[in-house]
């Protein structure tokens, strides 16, 4: 009988369950394109995103109905084609962010982590 | 390159990838795909924009891995593992192919031919591979010469007692029961290949087999136009191409000076108008592709001296011991059958008269003994 073995988290795993809820957030005050999107995330400190987790999470997103998409047309090059979030995408993207907040203290606790206070 | 042609090649890059990405992407709807591709396509053009020199497999990752996270985040869970990319292309060329010609009446006409002939080459093949076998193990003592790919192994296979049963391990009796007891397993093969029940692998092993077996049975039966083979395989770049060939294209291994009076001359020292010894023949071989064995003069300081002619040759042979295993064995090479012309003395097509030849005498007198002979009048 092995024993199991135990896997320190890594910062894929943990964008895994996440990136639904960071994309989310990345277009509730502006629209974006794939690359312009990934680019966000990443700059605010998600480095491990990978490309096509982004362009795959965008296209499940607007699926499921949170995202609307349209084409902008360019001079210089191909088309660019636009994501932005709907009525549907914010209200989830609120009841994802308390989840996470919720999830997230709580192992702030267990970790003794203290965090800012939140209104 | 100019702009233009840096977009060629970035989109045909693009497209590589994308075509790539796109086999794996399995148990999508159409729609789904189209769209996954198209937004790949653009971030590609993104990608490399702002960081141009570097591979696609760099900076996103290899085809298969994109494909991966692609359905993995696109919440599609596959079962089905994707086929090998480079068998599929070539196969399907290959299925392409072969469907279009089937359909022309040569076509048909063939099929049917090769049906009927499939036992025959099923027979025909269990011969060739123990003939290929026999081959390469007798072989394998022989160094390989490049500049005579058709005479080994085919020459080898033919030049052994009892051809053309082969001499499997020394014996006929040996290739001819190896032969017997591969063709029940070869037509096995062969009706289960026209049943179509044979497993992928086992399948590419058989084609590639096959074409090998192919190749070899047909060098084994172009040898018998030896000739011909010989000044095709002797074109070849190889490193003793600089070296004397006759003018049938043959390369030249030694020289044999003979006198008018017909007798065999030895020890001779020969020349060219520079005053330099011809040194540069292709003793390594001979037309058979036989390792040769040369044994040249020595001089004072222990330096070969290659201008010493006929050259004492050897050449190298495999034949079988008693135990059956094949060990080389050297025999001197005899002085070929030559036709001595009849000079009637005194007569010439022209009138040149020769001054007497200045010869000097090396520094370091060479150590066997050589008789000099000073040209005049001839």
């Amino acid at each position: 009988m092995s024993a199991t073995q135990y896997e320190t988290i890594d910062g894929t795993q943990l964008l895994k369950g996440v990136l639904d809820l960071a994309v989310l957030a990345v277009l509730r005050d502006n629209d974006g394109y794939g690359y312009e999107i990934m680019r966000r995330l990443r700059e605010a400190g998600l480095d491990e995103v990978g490309d096509a987790s982004v362009y795959g999470t965008l296209r499940r997103l607007y699926k499921a109905g949170a995202l609307s998409s349209y084409v902008v047309p360019s001079d210089e090059g191909p088309h660019r084609k636009y994501y932005a979030i709907n009525d549907r995408g914010r209200s989830g993207l609120e009841e994802s962010t308390k989840t996470w907040h919720k999830f997230a203290d709580a192992i702030d606790a267990l970790t003794g982590t203290q965090r800012k206070a939140r209104p | 390159m100019t702009a233009m042609d840096a977009t060629d090649v970035t989109e045909r890059t693009i497209d590589t990838y994308v075509q790539d990405v796109a086999a794996q992407l399995n148990g999508l709807e159409e729609e789904e795909r189209a769209e996954l591709l198209d937004d790949l396509r653009s971030h590609l053009r993104e990608v490399i924009n702002e960081n141009p020199g570097s591979s696609l497999n760099d900076l996103v990752g290899t085809p298969e891995s994109y494909a991966k996270e692609l359905l993995a985040s696109a919440g599609v869970v596959t079962t089905q593992k994707p086929k090998k990319q480079r068998f599929t292309h070539i196969q399907k060329r290959y299925e392409e192919t072969t469907k279009s010609f089937k359909a022309t009446t040569a076509g048909q006409i063939t099929t049917k031919y090769a049906t009927i002939l499939a036992p025959a080459w099923w027979v025909a093949r269990a011969y060739l591979l123990v003939t290929l076998v026999t081959s390469i193990i007798a072989g394998t003592s022989h160094s390989f010469y490049v500049g005579s790919v058709g005479q080994w192994p085919t020459s080898f296979a033919l030049s052994y007692p009892g051809f053309p049963i082969p001499h499997l391990l020394g014996s006929t009796i040996i290739g001819f029961l190896a032969i017997i007891a591969l063709i029940p397993l070869s037509v096995a093969i062969g009706q289960r290949s026209a049943e179509k029940s044979l497993t992928t692998p086992v399948k590419r092993i058989v084609t590639v087999s096959s074409v090998v077996l192919v190749v070899f049975g047909i060098g084994l039966m172009s040898y018998g136009t030896s000739n011909s083979a010989q000044v095709i395989y002797q074109n070849y770049a190889t490193p003793q191409d600089r070296c004397l060939s006759n003018s049938a294209n043959q390369h030249v291994t030694n020289l044999y000076p003979y006198g008018t009076d017909g007798k065999l001359l030895d020890n001779v020292l020969i020349y060219d108008q520079t005053g330099k010894p011809i040194d540069n023949l292709c003793p390594e071989y001979d037309e058979q592709g036989r390792r040769l064995v040369n044994e040249y003069g020595k001089d004072a300081n222990g330096a070969a001296v290659y201008g010493i002619f006929p050259r004492k040759q050897a050449v190298e042979e495999s034949s079988v011991g008693a135990n059956g295993v094949m060990t080389p064995v050297t025999k001197p090479v005899p002085p070929p059958a030559v036709v001595i012309p009849q000079v009637v003395p005194g007569s010439t097509t022209g009138s040149i008269t020769t001054t007497a030849v200045a010869v000097t005498t090396p520094t370091t007198a060479p150590t066997s003994a050589t008789s000099t002979t000073v040209l005049s009048g001839q």
